[in-house]
């Protein structure tokens, strides 16, 4: 996947799982203030995001994550460790 | 004594626009002396009781659970005794609606409008033994610390670990009680509900009871002083409705978690927010 197809489908899962509106979705949206998601929100996108990557993935590998952009480039590195 | 209860608790709202002005005046300066003094009884009974009867609970209780009863049992009868003195004071008083449908609270989470300090107060005079979720504010506060501790109510520290204790209290057959806003409400001001009570219903698959509460006129709500007493004396409005699923505020389709806390969220504040109006309409 490239970083366009990784976007797309970040942008898809963020919409379908907390009926967001894809004009909100950019890399710069922040995920608790700006797309109101909260910490329990956050395990379903870690459980749907195990799904998409096909890795076991951590609560550790999201630290620090605040924006749509880093999360895209949490999954860009998980995928590229393949 | 007897004419001036007339004029307040049981007056209605016509008999009270006949009043004379300075009558009114005098009315008001008593309710707002009247509530400064239910606020200190309230303040000195818990610091009297917090070091009498509450040591004594906890040295005597053999284990947690015998603790928690019978702290709740206590601060049960002090609220009952607290609105009974508020009632007696002619300040205001309790209407409740549908009585009958808490006995079918245990294993069912109890949703309820926040109008005002009181309202908690009477929710836990009605359900002595419920389980409810404490600000975290409520927990600097030295009064209510260690009642809120000994009674072993549940901490609001925004975590996912707040959610599964909730859903496990509900589940084991125990009361819950929320406060969907999180905090007090605005009156006139349409709800705004927070989303973790119908993350606790939905990821749960919970029945919910539905307590709606409205105070007219509006009296100590947030933002407001204990001396700022409403023109004539509030009545709390109480309305307990059947217990239903969670899935009732849903569609029959099935939704990612995440959509139908959402939808839920919505759900409820819009039949929240109908009870509220049917009220308003009727001030």
């Amino acid at each position: 996947m490239d970083t366009q197809e990784v976007f797309l489908h970040l942008q898809s899962t963020l919409v379908e799982q907390f009926e967001l509106d894809p004009a909100q979705i950019t890399p710069n949206a922040r995920l608790h203030e700006d797309l109101d998601l909260d910490s329990i929100d956050a395990v379903d996108l870690v459980i749907k995001l195990q799904e998409i990557t096909g890795r076991k993935v951590s609560h550790e590998d999201f630290k620090g994550v605040r924006t749509v952009g880093d999360l895209q480039r949490v999954i860009e590195k998980l995928l590229a460790t393949s | 004594m007897q004419s001036r209860r007339d004029w307040t608790g049981a007056s209605s709202a016509e008999n009270w626009s006949k009043c004379p002005g300075w009558l009114k005046k005098l009315d008001y300066c008593y309710r707002a002396l009247g509530t400064g003094f239910c606020f200190a009884v309230f303040g000195i009974g818990c610091v009297v009781v917090g070091i009498t009867i509450l040591p004594m609970i906890m040295l005597c209780s053999g284990n947690a659970l015998t603790r928690q009863r019978r702290t709740r049992q206590l601060a049960s009868l002090s609220f009952r005794l607290l609105l009974a003195l508020i009632r007696g004071m002619g300040l205001g008083r309790v209407e409740v609606e549908g009585g009958e449908w808490l006995r079918s609270a245990p294993g069912r989470l109890v949703l309820a409008t926040h109008p005002n300090y009181l309202d908690a107060v009477v929710l836990l005079s009605l359900l002595p033994m419920a389980d409810c979720v404490i600000k975290d504010d409520l927990w600097h506060n030295p009064f209510i610390r260690a009642f809120v501790i000994a009674a072993g109510y549940i901490s609001n520290e925004n975590s996912p670990g707040v959610i599964e204790t909730c859903i496990r209290t509900v589940q084991n057959g125990k009361i819950l009680v929320l406060f969907p806003e999180g905090t007090r409400s605005t009156p006139g001001k349409p709800l705004c509900f927070k989303r973790g009570a119908a993350q606790i219903a939905v990821r749960g698959d919970l029945e919910i009871l539905p307590v709606v509460m409205y105070c007219a006129p509006p009296a100590l709500f947030k933002s407001s002083k204990w001396y700022q007493v409403p023109e004539r004396a509030w009545v709390l409005h109480v309305k307990i409705f059947p217990p239903c699923p969670i899935s009732d505020f849903l569609p029959r389709v099935p939704l990612p978690p995440g959509v139908a806390v959402r939808r839920a969220t919505r759900a409820l504040q819009n039949f929240f927010q109908e009870q509220i109006a049917h009220y308003e309409s009727a001030d």
